[in-house]
């Protein structure tokens, strides 16, 4: 069973915890930061990636309230982490940071969507006023989802009160690359529309987005009608069928999050931060992993090397390579014919990548 | 390698001890006894220096290294560039 995870302080992040992921290429500005961070009034949960690949990861793995990102980064830049993040995560709160005083950056920044530019904090006053701004966002944001316009409004009450005020007009709704639209007239839903569903199907579709951006645009009375249904009937069955399918969709989560159904329980093993699972030497698949092809290589050569030195040894057969390093630790297996290596959080002590180890052998044992 | 195979059935029977080996892969000095030959140790030495050198390359450099077998636990670390190995044998 997997371990549950623990917050920077040490102990298990409580429900409702908000959480912080910081990315950074400098691993003593990460060190430093999340420690003041964790101590905020808010007590939120803080994260850290030393690249753009895992912290992409991370965000598609689990729910986080706030990204702080460098500007200045080798191969993906800050800059690109925000766009993909904005387009993702509508809702994440977002921070840039750089320790160049650059007008220029500061505007682009900006221009990318962003909640709080910053120049690097150093001195206790910067450090103070920035953990304070930090707070503010965070409490000001609402995991329980909401449309930013109205905040904390679902998509229901919007559709209630446009068609209670007997409006016409067209609800657009976005949620990252995804568009609906809602027509109503005279207080009636008409249509819908999203991808490439029209009428009631389009509407459920739309009605299970629980976070997005809308906004109301002029009627469209030549719009022909699709949907016959009262509103409140029409609120009534969506809300039975994002019920109905909710089981449904606790079984697609890990897909969903941009992991494979593989990966997924491996990904939850306490202190994975990147996996890479090949079932031939050139097959693969990868989660949060830089240079995956670079890294299959080397992983299979490495087992490769140790088995044949266990054989020249009579050392019996190996069941895992453990590693703790400067950047990240590692577990190494071979398992049914596949193999795993699995990065893992730089902190955890040789007793627990063991741990781990054995852990991950378990799941790759039951696939 | 082969020929270092031993010709029992299951995993040899391992001392504990440690030696360490120089970034060049020679042996400086060891604890073990003289009945683990020293063609053991530098084929050990061979594939941890390789290891910890290959990670370095690709970014990740290890401090440690710990190679689980059946029979033994080979654990290393990284001593700039050489390697301090400490061999136990597992307990059955």
């Amino acid at each position: 069973m997997p371990v549950p995870e623990k917050g920077a302080e040490g102990h298990p992040p409580q429900p409702g915890t908000r959480r912080i992921l910081i990315l950074d290429d400098d691993q003593d500005f990460l060190d430093a930061y999340s420690r003041i961070l964790s101590r905020l009034p808010s007590r939120p949960e803080v994260r850290v990636a030393t690249c753009a690949t895992r912290a992409l990861a991370m965000l598609d793995s689990e729910p986080f309230s706030l990204l702080i990102t460098d500007l200045r980064m080798p191969k993906i830049d800050g800059f690109q982490v925000l766009l993909g993040a904005r387009r993702r995560f509508p809702t994440l709160r977002t921070v840039a940071i750089t320790g160049l005083g650059d007008q220029q950056y500061r505007a682009r920044a900006y221009a990318s969507g962003i909640d709080l530019y910053t120049e690097k904090p150093t001195t206790p006053t910067e450090i103070r006023l920035f953990s304070e701004c930090v707070d503010a966002l965070l409490t000001r944001d609402s995991h329980e989802g909401g449309f930013r316009g109205i905040q904390s409004k679902s998509l229901m009450d919007l559709i209630q009160i446009e068609c209670l005020s007997q409006h016409s007009g067209v609800l657009r709704i976005t949620r990252g690359s995804l568009e609906g639209r809602v027509w109503i007239a005279g207080g009636n839903v008409i249509d819908a529309e999203v991808q490439d569903l029209r009428g009631e199907e389009a509407f459920k579709q739309i009605f299970a987005w629980k976070t997005g951006h809308f906004e109301i645009l002029p009627g469209d009375p030549k719009r022909p009608r699709t949907i016959y249904n009262s509103y409140e009937s029409l609120l009534l069955d969506s809300a039975q069928s994002l019920d109905e399918s909710a089981a449904d969709d606790d079984e697609q989560i890990p897909e969903a999050q941009g992991i494979s159904r593989t990966l997924a329980p491996l990904a939850r093993v306490r202190g994975v931060e990147t996996l890479l699972l090949l079932s031939a030497p050139a097959q693969f698949e990868s989660w949060a992993v830089e240079n995956p092809e670079e890294l299959a290589g080397w992983t299979h050569c490495l087992l490769g090397e140790f088995q044949e030195l266990g054989e020249a040894l009579n050392a019996g057969p190996l069941r895992a390579i453990e590693a703790a390093g400067s950047v990240r630790g590692a577990v190494i297996l071979s398992q049914n014919g596949r193999e795993l290596m699995a990065g893992m959080d730089r902190k955890l002590n040789a007793r627990l990548i063991r741990a781990a180890g054995k852990e991950l052998a378990t799941h790759l044992g039951k696939e | 390698m082969n020929r270092l195979k031993s010709k029992t059935m299951g995993p040899a029977r391992f001392p504990r001890g440690s030696y360490t080996v120089s970034a060049s892969g020679n042996i400086v000095v060891s604890t073990l006894p003289g009945s683990f030959s020293r063609d053991r140790m530098l084929a050990i030495g061979k594939v941890v220096l390789s290891a910890l050198s290959s990670a370095r390359d690709l970014g990740t450099p290890f401090t440690e290294l710990a190679a689980d077998f059946a029979g033994v636990e080979i654990r290393a670390r990284d001593l700039a560039g050489g390697a301090i190995i400490f061999i136990t044998p597992q307990e059955y």
